[in-house]
């Protein structure tokens, strides 16, 4: 039985909250990273700390406006006060914006050069060391009987699997392996698209997608609508875009390819 | 002789390399976070002092006008090192909020008896 822990530790006399204490290490992990990119690349300035603060200050407040996506139904929202208490969680929601507020700080700077590649590898890693946190304080999953299924603690809130004693799909270690998963590919891939600026953002949050709609049908959320969950709607209208920018960009490799094809010809 | 790193050439022209200062500049970001953690603290203990919803509404607010307004105000017409100063402190105003669910900087409605 996985031994869940709602306070990681107490220093001076205060209790810290496990699931907190890893998303700020998941952040801060990810801003290392970032860092290191930026630098790799030569884009150590100003402006990309100006694109950091943006993607923090989107993230913080997306963690906590997300619940407004909580319901299918407008009419059934809770008020933005509860919306507020409902995105604590919400890791969707905090990426959403965090893109948003990218976007929006080089706006007005004006700053135009790619930073997409700079977070792929950062968020992957930060969300492994995340979702440690989530593993420690959350539903695992649903009910499984597969070998590696996980039993939690009755005391866990929102988990009925648990309150039962059922083995659960411990979906928190499989996202954790995904990230993981995905660092490793981005670095070997970072070579092959160095040409093509945005593709490894592309590549992570395309990827991301599918897996995070796949893994909500073994996650203990609640289903809303169509035996789907809130996440998984959430993530078809995500899934269209980033198969809409997939497409633009693969047209436009396509294209630089034939260019290069017409330039070196013989004649 | 050595190669220079290799670098992104997508910059359109717009990205100029920050051959110098990039490192005092995180380290003045870095004295942003830090001094608005300071502010938090020293703001936050007033607020909750009280116990009172409005106090603790005009700390979160006094908490964002420093952050934006003033990080703001420094990025808009500070040097380079006064607006790495600035983005620190929305950068720190950001990870306050995120590591304690919005506590810390006033932005839980439970604070304010949201139930």
């Amino acid at each position: 039985m996985l031994g869940m822990r709602p306070v990681l530790f107490e220093l001076a006399g205060l209790a810290v909250p496990t699931h907190e204490f890893f998303v700020f290490l998941g952040v801060a992990v990810a801003a290392l990273v970032f860092f290191r990119e930026a630098h790799q690349r030569g884009q150590v300035r100003f402006e990309t700390l100006v694109v950091l603060a943006g993607a923090l200050v989107g993230g913080a407040i997306g963690m906590r406006l997300s619940g407004w996506l909580r319901h299918l139904d407008p009419m059934l929202n809770p008020s933005l006060l509860e919306a507020w208490r409902f995105g604590t969680h919400s890791i969707l929601g905090g990426l959403t914006l965090a893109y948003v507020g990218v976007h929006v700080a080089k706006k007005l700077i004006g700053y135009r050069v790619r930073t997409g590649d700079l977070f792929a590898p950062a968020v992957a890693l930060g969300m492994a060391v995340g979702r440690i946190g989530c593993l420690l304080t959350e539903a695992p999953g649903r009910p499984t009987g597969l070998p590696w299924g996980m039993h939690a603690p009755a005391s866990v809130p929102d988990c009925p699997g648990c309150a039962v004693g059922a083995a659960m799909h411990p979906s928190f270690v499989y996202e954790i392996v995904f990230h993981l998963a995905a660092f490793v590919v981005l670095y070997r891939l970072k070579p092959r698209l160095r040409h093509r600026p945005g593709a490894l953002f592309t590549v992570y949050v395309a990827a991301y997608a599918v897996f995070r709609f796949a893994v909500e049908f073994v996650r203990a959320n609640e289903t809303v609508w169509l035996d789907l969950t809130r996440p998984q709607w959430f993530l078809v209208a995500g899934m269209t875009l980033a198969a809409g920018r997939a497409a633009f960009w693969y047209r436009g490799a396509r294209r630089e390819k034939m260019r290069r094809e017409h330039a070196t010809a013989p004649g | 002789m050595s190669m220079p790193p290799p670098r992104d050439d997508e910059d359109n022209g717009n990205g100029t390399r920050d051959t110098g200062g990039s490192g005092a500049g995180c380290l003045m970001g870095g004295a942003g976070v830090v001094a608005f953690a300071v502010l938090n603290v020293l703001i936050g203990f007033a607020a909750l002092s009280t116990s009172e919803e409005a106090a603790i509404l005009f700390g979160a607010l006094m908490l964002g006008a420093a952050a934006f307004g003033g990080g703001g105000l420094m990025i808009a017409v500070g040097r380079r090192q006064l607006k790495a100063f600035g983005i620190g402190l929305m950068i720190g105003w950001a990870l306050l909020s995120v590591i304690s669910a919005g506590y810390c900087t006033g932005l839980n409605p439970e604070m304010y008896g949201a139930h």
